[in-house]
């Protein structure tokens, strides 16, 4: 069992992004290989049909309204040729048909354009835990460790006692780590997408203090930096 | 009017002063031509009469009177209408006759020859004969009132028909309309006509929305690349507070549009019933849960929440647009509460009233539910959350309503 406690730095994920899009392709290529993945790009249905037949890849990340062909079709010969590759589902319709379509041919995830790259990388992470390590892999930045399974934090040997929103708060920090994360990213990362309210990030700001304060008691170091009218920082 | 009672009305009136008018006619053509008749056979009697005197057949058959006169006489014949003392059968009366009176002067002497005839007896002829052609006139009249009645509701009845069915058209309707067909012509016509005009609306409206729809759909996509593209660039090691500025505020008002795509495609979703699956939903569960995803906004703003229930209140529903009624409600009422207000929850199987203490409100309780009416201008919001309540709750035939009654805003729905 302790063959399988490595953290994600260790190994390099490969991943495959199929966006027709090429901006928005280069923009996620661009941030997950900052983020330490092995990115492959595909921005048609017949190259991205080509690449997944000739290689594996540990998970792939799929625009499901390509213009020459339905996204969902590689989602099959995915499934068909390498089942343990992890899918998330790209698409700019919210359509719960889609979304169940995709879910129920065995995707892993499914999220709507426009997203918050950060979010992505969240839910790519997410992902590759419950596939590859069956969620037993334990998230470790510096001194802090996160246990995904048992939703424990402990820093310098202390347990932390983090709420809920903290602990998925820290999570996506350590996720996204030495990026400048949004308000709007961290309050639709915490809520979804049905709030409104947009006006007052001030419970945020709470968190975000509560958290600093728990953390700093287990002794570990400062690493949550506020960017002044952005949002914050986990890093050095 | 309506078209039976203006022509019905019509035909009567203008029925009604033809037969008056015809039995008038009648009347006082029948009496002249009798009358002149009766004349004529007075001028025959006396000619008769004068000529039997002029060839000296016996007069004995005449009463014969001497008759003196005190004026010198001339020849003259005239008519007149006298009245004649009688007796019959012992009842005594006058009775009415017309009277020929000639003074001619035949072999050498004057005659007066009077001849007399009944006028009564023709009265009653004539009479009897105008009111038997009366009678059927009117009869006739009557007839076609009643037939007139007969067959133009019969005609008419499939345009009523048509009419109501136009009543009820609604563009968004997906069936085709349904009209009754006439034996008219011009009412077949009409509903050709009809016809094709409804259906090419309704494609029309169809394609409109199409349109819309794939507009939006089509909007995401570049709303994508500029919210990443930010994103990224605010990631950039060396940039002074200006360009930090300039982004957040590109980046903000990126987050802005992809908020009303996403909600303007909500709203279309529901118009075409895209989310048709029910399910039997527990609502105080799903209040709860929003309760709990917005706890932090409660605090926040430290509002006191009470929820109140009786029983176990299920209804069936499509459980994400429920999610949205509850989620939108609950927002609104912490969003509008005052600083240390409160939000009270009451729900029934007959419906969810939510209550907070707020300011009052600048627009009508009608209003607040219209597309893009907002509360407050300087808010983010868009002003469509109430209107995506409204337009669920008309998709299931519950009624929503607002009110401000003692610092209270209350927003309830009626299953």
């Amino acid at each position: 069992m302790y063959y399988f406690c490595i953290t994600l730095k260790n190994v390099e994920m490969k991943l495959l992004i199929v966006e027709d899009e090429m901006e928005l392709l280069n923009a996620t290529s661009g941030y997950l290989e900052k983020e330490d993945f092995v990115c492959e790009t595909a921005p048609n249905f017949f190259e991205a049909e080509d690449k997944l037949i000739s290689y594996n890849y540990d998970v792939v990340i799929l625009d499901i309204n390509l213009p020459d062909g339905n996204g969902l079709e590689l989602l099959k010969i995915i499934k068909q040729k390498s089942p343990e590759t992890g899918v998330l589902i790209v698409s700019a319709k919210n359509s719960l048909d889609d979304k169940l379509k995709g879910l129920d041919l065995g995707a892993d995830d499914y999220i709507t354009k426009p997203f918050h790259l950060a979010e992505l990388n969240s839910r790519v992470n997410s992902l590759l835990r419950r596939r590859k390590f069956e969620g037993s892999n334990n998230i470790v930045f510096k001194e802090i460790e996160i246990d995904p399974v048992a939703k424990s934090v402990v820093a310098n040997d202390v347990v932390l006692d983090l709420t809920k929103k903290e602990y998925f708060l820290l999570v996506y920090f350590i996720t996204n780590k030495n990026r400048v994360l949004t308000k709007e990213a961290i309050a639709e990362h915490l809520w979804g997408d049905n709030i409104d309210m947009v006006d007052n990030f001030d419970f945020i700001y709470t968190h975000m203090r509560n958290l600093r304060k728990k953390l700093k008691k287990s002794g570990a170091n400062d690493y949550l930096q506020t960017i002044y009218g952005l949002g914050y920082k986990f890093g050095e | 009017m309506k078209l039976f009672e203006k022509t019905r009305n019509t035909y009567f009136i203008y029925s009604i002063i033809i037969f008056l008018i015809s039995s008038s006619i009648i009347y006082f053509t029948l009496k002249r031509i009798i009358g002149k008749t009766q004349d004529e056979k007075l001028l025959w009697d006396k000619e008769l009469i004068a000529q039997k005197i002029k060839y000296e057949y016996p007069l004995a058959i005449f009463d014969v009177e001497d008759f003196k006169s005190k004026t010198p006489i001339k020849d003259t014949v005239y008519f007149k209408d006298t009245l004649i003392y009688q007796v019959v059968n012992s009842v005594e009366n006058y009775e009415m006759y017309r009277q020929l009176t000639s003074i001619e002067t035949l072999q050498g002497k004057t005659y007066r020859i009077i001849t007399r005839s009944s006028i009564v007896r023709n009265q009653d002829f004539v009479l009897a004969i105008t009111i038997s052609v009366g009678v059927v006139i009117f009869l006739l009249i009557i007839t076609v009132y009643f037939v007139n009645t007969i067959i133009m509701r019969s005609v008419w009845l499939p345009f009523y028909h048509n009419l109501e069915v136009l009543k009820n058209f609604s563009v968004e309707n997906k069936e085709p309309i349904d009209l009754q067909n006439s034996k008219i012509d011009e009412f077949e016509e009409l509903n050709v006509s009809l016809s094709k005009l409804t259906n090419k609306v309704k494609t029309d409206f169809t394609n409109l929305k199409e349109f819309t729809e794939n507009a939006s759909h089509e909007m995401q996509t570049p709303l994508a690349i500029m919210q990443t593209k930010s994103e990224l660039l605010l990631q950039s090691e060396n940039l002074d507070a200006e360009q930090v500025s300039q982004i957040r505020a590109i980046y903000q008002s990126v987050q802005r549009l992809s908020k009303l795509n996403k909600t303007l495609l909500l709203l279309s979703k529901i118009e075409n019933n895209q989310f048709k699956e029910l399910e039997t939903i527990k609502v105080n569960k799903v209040i709860e849960k929003q309760l709990e995803i917005f706890e932090d906004f409660i605090e926040n703003k430290n509002l006191k929440v009470e929820m109140r229930s009786t029983l176990e209140v299920e209804i069936q529903a499509n459980p994400l647009l429920f999610d949205m009624i509850v989620s939108n409600l609950i927002s609104n009422a912490i969003k509008h509460n005052i600083e240390g207000g409160e939000i009270e929850i009451l729900t029934t199987n007959l419906f969810i009233s939510i209550s907070n203490s707020g300011v009052v409100p600048k627009t009508s309780s009608e209003a607040l539910f219209e597309r893009f009416k907002k509360e407050s201008t300087a808010s983010n919001s868009f002003g469509l959350g109430l209107a995506i309540v409204k337009k669920i709750c008309d998709n299931y035939n519950w009624k929503i309503t607002h009110s401000y009654v003692e610092d209270q805003h209350n927003m309830s729905i009626y299953f």
